[in-house]
């Protein structure tokens, strides 16, 4: 009973981390096996493979190729909208590392501003 | 249970007492915890994906909050000279500009928008307002959320923050014979005067703007300013020849706070 609980336990632990679903049909084989026996060697072309030959009621012409989505050309980002505004708006690409100005130590020159 | 064969199970029950309960509790007690642990770990990971209440939270205090505009861009000329076009690309170019400028400061442009690799400028030339377009690769970039507004009717300056108020004050404004000009402008150097105690006060902020009235003024272009003041009994009237005063303690704090490149914006 006990045995049986922990190979129940670390089956399911495996089955839900690894997603192994045949661990818990298997209880002869250890957990963490998980080739399954060949049933039948194989030998060429699956008999019930459906894809191997066209569709006789399709005739034998090339498989018609679907038209490649065209790519979307790329376009120049319109520039804002000029709305009026008492400041600018910021700059659509702008780069977003931009880092943040510092304060300048003073410039020793005498003004001649206006005053 | 079984008892008496050679069974694992069969083993437990000759053991300590003790010891077979403790494993049996054990047993008992893991089997819930790791079926949870096995359907929390099969469930797909669930990720209550809310980054932008977290990592918005500083821009909404600094957008939503406080409705306040976006941070400025300024450019810092890498080389020593810049040229400046009429229009993005194959424009005609207007200005070729020296860094430092007159003063010996960096030259910088405060960012009006930006177009490919291209970037427009306010340009501190006359006439006030005046744009060009630069090369992004010719600067340096960087943001400053420091923005001076200066209300004339009011006599008054405010420094904001990312729409914050940090400092506000009295002004002394152009007389009607030199007025200030309304606009928007940006400081383009900081000076220390020789004379603390001089016209200009401790400090002068160069301003991109120009008067326009006086060509030239004390041997300068003309060129506008906010500083300080040694009589601030005129702040709050019109006393200047076009400058922007405020008082020497407005102005040191400014000083050590506002880039280059902080903008202005003189409304009347």
């Amino acid at each position: 009973m006990r045995v049986k609980s922990r190979v129940l336990i670390v089956a399911a632990v495996a089955a839900a981390l690894f997603g192994a679903g045949p661990a818990f049909a298997s209880d002869d084989s250890p957990a963490g096996s998980g080739a399954p026996a060949d049933s039948a060697p194989v030998e060429g072309p699956s008999p019930s493979a459906p894809d191997a030959a066209p569709s006789p009621g399709e005739g034998n012409g090339p498989v018609e190729s679907e038209e490649p989505v065209p790519s979307p050309s790329e376009e120049p980002v319109p520039s804002p909208s000029a709305e009026p505004s008492p400041w600018p708006e910021a700059p659509p690409e702008w780069p977003g590392d931009a880092d943040q100005a510092a304060p300048s130590a003073p410039i020793e020159e005498e003004p001649n501003y206006t005053g | 249970m079984a008892s008496g064969a050679e069974s694992p199970a069969g083993l437990l029950d000759r053991m300590d007492p003790m010891r077979r309960s403790l494993m049996s509790r054990a047993t008992v007690g893991t089997l819930p915890v790791l079926t949870a642990v096995a359907v929390l770990a099969a469930a797909p990971a669930c990720s209550s994906a809310d980054p932008s209440e977290g990592a918005s939270e500083d821009s909404a205090q600094a957008g939503e909050e406080a409705a306040g505009p976006p941070a400025a861009s300024i450019a810092t000329v890498l080389s020593d000279e810049i040229e400046v076009r009429s229009e993005p690309g194959d424009g005609e170019v207007v200005h070729t500009l020296a860094s430092p400028n007159d003063f010996g400061a960096d030259r910088t442009f405060l960012v009006q928008q930006a177009q490919d690799e291209w970037l427009e400028v306010l340009l501190p030339v006359r006439p006030n307002g005046s744009t060009g377009w630069i090369e992004a690769d010719d600067v340096e970039l960087t943001v400053t959320e420091f923005r001076v507004e200066i209300d004339m009717s009011e006599f008054s300056f405010a420094v904001t923050e990312g729409g914050e108020e940090l400092l506000s004050g009295p002004i002394g404004i152009g007389t009607s014979e030199n007025p200030t000009p309304p606009g928007e402008y940006y400081f383009t150097e900081l000076l220390r005067p020789s004379d603390p105690d001089g016209d200009y006060g401790a400090y002068a902020f160069g301003l991109s703007g120009h008067s326009e009235t006086l060509e030239t003024f004390a041997g300068g272009p003309g060129q506008l300013a906010v500083h300080g003041t040694n009589d601030e009994s005129g702040l709050g009237g019109e006393v200047s020849h076009g400058c922007i005063r405020v008082s020497d303690d407005d102005i040191s704090w400014m000083a050590e706070r506002l880039p280059i490149g902080t903008p202005v914006e003189i409304s009347e």
